[in-house]
Parts: structure tokens; sequence; C-alpha cells
């Protein structure tokens, strides 16, 4: 046998292997789906994805605030500069001067770090995060808030063209969260507010309340708030559209989910023609009878 | 000065580090650097400077300071094993001669790698139309000095301990050095008064390799570049640091039965 004959099998085995690796994968390492309250996390490696993409998400905060590193300020600290304890508040990881006994080191690293705590008030532009958005769902597509926010960047131009980009990343997300509600409402909402594509956003709003009333005992808080804000916009498409007998049973059918919904009553309230003097704001079109 | 003695011994390095084709490891870093740099089309490019500039950074320093510490870890263990110490050393250089000579070649090597990583990188950062700052070209310098004082850390390490000893020990203290730094000024303030100390202590005696770090503001927008005092201090505490270093593996190394 030809010395060069037994690598070139080898290779050929090894290739023949990996091309059809992509079956093996689901069951051999199955996607893992970071639910609250579930224990999927307990792997290595999904403690490993959970730490890489909560790295990411807070790093987004950096890029905002232009490289500035911020940490949470103690008890101690937030009573100091006499600041309201119920809230979180940031300070930045290089102590002040008066703070650091490091003395000319502190200086030089102050010197040579993006560090000036005025420019914790300084934001760059949100655009800057969105390669962590895309990294964070590359690494964990079952992170649904990466998918939501990243969209919301995308979209802050708000013409045609990111509208459509962020529909397609919305998409990309709901094809990996087939089960979410946050992702559907959003795409929802875009839907009306860019295209005033009714028939879409139904379709979309239905399958968000659809998976909310699944996994309605479950919801993390910011899926519920979706889920309520589904019926909401899915009340507002039945009134524009003139549907007003389903608007009122999305109307009903939200308030039995949210009883203390302040916007689903308003939605269905009939429409009050303004008195004839009266002069809207520049800007703001009434209704006439 | 024993100027021909110490750029022979560091020559050796250099042919040595070619020998090995440690180059080659490096161009195929910087390749990777580029073809990373491609994929990132994905994203779009239009106002995404500051994630690019970020990553060209942190990837610039990190295999930079690999290759450092590999380089400044295994040459002093390796002139023992392959016994080319002894003809080295039966020539007229004392044993301290043979330490800087050999620091030298391993600061020349590192600031090699490290151009050519350079270089690599603001290829792929002019595909990206980043512009050039001043605060740019100080990182390089400051990035420099601090490789340099890795290669003493790595050297040093190598007098007292095996190879893989050396070099993990060095790349923990290279790459958790803003851990502990941030550790210490964090803790300070709630510690006891003999812990503060302590921590005193360690801040003098560890290695900062977190001052020669100018990749966050090169990195974002609009920074200055730094004052030059700052950049002489870094300058004084690399050849203060690397003196210190020096002394302690020649201590060492004068006693060692070879």
């Amino acid at each position: 046998m030809r010395a060069w004959l037994l690598p070139l099998a080898s290779a050929g085995a090894i290739a023949a292997v990996g091309w059809n690796t992509g079956e093996v994968a689901a069951i051999a390492n199955p996607p893992i789906r970071r639910v609250n309250g579930a224990d999927s996390d307990n792997s290595l490696a999904g403690q490993f994805q959970t730490s890489a993409v909560g790295h990411l998400w807070t790093y987004t905060e950096v890029y905002l605030q232009n490289g500035l590193k911020l940490r949470k300020m103690t008890g101690d600290e937030i009573r100091e500069y006499k600041l309201d304890p119920t809230q979180n508040h940031g300070i930045p990881i290089i102590p002040t001067r008066r703070k650091d006994f490091r003395g000319i080191m502190g200086d030089v690293e102050r010197a040579v770090t993006a560090w000036d705590p005025r420019q914790a008030s300084h934001r760059n532009d949100p655009k800057q995060t969105m390669p962590l958005f895309r990294l964070m769902t590359w690494m964990d597509p079952f992170f649904v808030e990466a998918w939501t926010s990243g969209a919301m960047i995308i979209n802050l131009g708000q013409t045609k063209e990111t509208t459509a980009r962020a529909k397609e990343f919305l998409l990309e997300g709901l094809r990996n969260n087939p089960d979410t509600v946050d992702i559907p409402n959003m795409y929802a909402m875009l839907c009306i507010r860019s295209d005033r594509d009714y028939t879409a956003a139904e379709k979309y709003l239905k399958l968000a309340i659809e998976n909310g009333r699944k996994r309605s005992d479950a919801l993390p808080e910011a899926e519920e708030l979706a889920f309520q804000s589904a019926y909401r916009w899915l009340a507002l498409v039945y009134r524009n559209t003139g549907q007003t007998s389903k608007m009122m049973e999305v109307a009903e059918e939200g308030l039995m989910h949210f009883p203390d919904d302040l916007v689903l009553p308003t939605t269905i309230r009939p429409s009050v023609a303004p008195p004839s003097g009266y002069k809207a704001p520049t800007g703001v079109k009434v209704r006439r009878k | 000065m024993k100027v021909t003695v110490y750029k022979a011994l560091a020559r050796g390095v250099l042919l040595e580090s070619l020998r090995r084709k440690d180059l080659w490891v490096v161009a195929i870093l910087g390749f990777l650097i580029l073809v990373g740099a491609s994929a990132l089309g994905f994203f779009g490019v239009q106002g995404l400077q500051v994630f690019v500039k970020d990553l060209a950074v942190t990837v610039l320093g990190a295999f930079s300071t690999i290759v450092a510490v590999l380089t400044s870890t295994r040459m002093l263990p390796e002139e023992i094993k392959q016994r080319t110490l002894y003809p080295l050393l039966s020539r007229p250089i004392s044993r301290l001669d043979l330490l800087v000579g050999k620091l030298l070649g391993a600061i020349v090597v590192t600031w090699m790698s490290f151009l050519i990583l350079a270089a690599l990188t603001a290829l792929a950062l002019a595909g990206f139309q980043v512009a050039f700052e001043p605060i740019m070209l100080q990182y390089m310098i400051a990035k420099m000095m601090g490789l340099g004082l890795v290669c003493a850390l790595g050297l040093t390490f190598s007098v007292y301990m095996t190879p893989s000893a050396a070099a993990t020990s060095a790349l923990i203290f290279t790459f958790g050095s803003t851990i502990i730094v941030r550790a210490l000024t964090s803790g300070y303030e709630s510690a006891t008064p003999a812990m503060q100390v302590v921590f005193k202590l360690l801040n003098a005696i560890l290695p900062q390799f977190t001052l020669f770090d100018l990749g966050s503001r090169a990195a974002n927008v609009g920074w200055s570049p730094v004052p030059l005092w700052v950049m002489g201090f870094l300058l004084g505490y690399w050849v203060l640091y690397t003196g210190g270093l020096l002394a302690i593996s020649w201590a060492r190394f004068q006693k060692k039965a070879i």
C-alpha cells in the first residue's frame, strides 16, 4: 500500500464523519433553553454561555458610555453621596483621586484609561452596541431580550431599510424562540408603526397571545409586559380595521389576564367628539363627527 | 557597556525564534485577525468603529502578550536542557550579561511580533475606514513598554520555575493584573488598617501591567492623548521594574548549579 494512501483515507473518513455531525448535534449537544426558574443552566456549558452573554449584555453599557466602566455603588457610597437608596447607582470602577490609596499610580491609571466621571453623562451612538447584540444572539439564540433590544437598535433610524432589517432580525429570533411572546409582539408593532400592515400585525399578535396563554404561569417580567402589550395592540388593530366585536373579545380576554390594565378600557371606549370651539394643539389631529 | 555581547545574545534569541518558526505562528494569528475582520462586514461597517477598534486592541494585546510570555519563559530552560548554555558561559561573559542579552532578545522578538500584528491590524482597521489618531501611536508605545515588562517577568519566573509553571504564572499575572488591582482598590476602604498595609504592599510589589494599556482610550471616541509626564512615568516604571526583576533573577541564576 502506498504511504500517502493511509493519511488520505484517514482524512476522508474524518471528513465523512464531520460532514454528517449536524444530525448528531441535536442529540449529543442539545441547545440549552434559558427559562426562568428552570435548572437548565446548571451544566458547565450553560454556565459559560450565561456568563459570556451576561458579560456582553453589561458591556453594552461600557460602549454607550464611551469606555467608562462603572460598578454598582455600595450602601455606604449611596449614603455618602446622599442618593436615593431605593435606586441602583453607578460609580466609575477606578476610584477618584481622593479615594485612591495608590497615589501617582492611581493618577497614571486614570490618565491612561477611559476615565472621567463627567463621561457618565455622555452617551455614545447606541448603534455601536449592535455587534454585541449580534454576538449575544449567536452565543445564546434563546436570549430573547438580545433579539428585541437588537431589533430596537437596528431600527433607530426608523427608515424603511432599518425597519426591514429589524424585522428580519426578529424573524430569526422567532425561528429560534417559537414560544416567545416578546418577539412576535415587537414584530407586529413594527408592522403597524412603519407599514400600517394590520394583516401581518394581527397574525403575529395572535401568535404572541397564544404563546402567552400557553406559558402565562411562567412568563418572565419582560414577556409578561409583552403579553399585556399584545392584547392592547391587537385591540387597536381591530379598532382601526373596524372589527368592533373582535376588539371587544380581545379586550375582555386581556382584562381577564390583566384586570388592572388602564389602557385596554380606553381603547374600547367610544371616541368623544370635542366641543365645536375646541382648537387642537399644532400637530394634533382631532376626530370630527 | 557590553553592547556587542548583548547584541550577539539578542541576535541568538531572534535566530532561534526564526528557526522555531515562531513568527509563522504570529503570521497565522495575524491572518486570523484579517479573516475575523472581514467577517465583521456582516454587521455593516457604518458607525461600528468602536467595536472594530475595541476588538483590534483586545486581540492585539492578547496575542502579543502570549508571544511575550512564551518567548521569555522558555529561553533559559531550553539553553540548559539542550546544553547550549555551556559554550555560551565558557566565553568571557558573566551570567548577568547572559540574562540581559536574553532579555533584550526576548524583547526584540516580542516587539517584532507585536509590530507584525499591529501592521496587519492597521490594515484591517483601514479596511473599515477607521481614521488614525495620535492616541493609537501612544497606545503602541505604551504597549511595547508593557510587553518588555512581561518579558522581564517571564524571564525571572523561568529562573525559579519549570518552563510550564513559569509560563502559567506569567500569564496569570499579566492577564489577572487588572482584576488584582481592582480588588485592591475596591476593598481598601473597607479593610482593617492592618490589611490596608498589606494592600499597599501588594500594590507596590505587583507588576502594574494595567498602566501600559491605553486600549480603552484608543478604542473609544474622542479621548485625548495622555500627557507626556504619564509616558515618562511609564518609561521610568518599566526601566526600574525591569531592573528589579533582572536583579532578582540574577540573584538566583548566579548561584544556580547548571
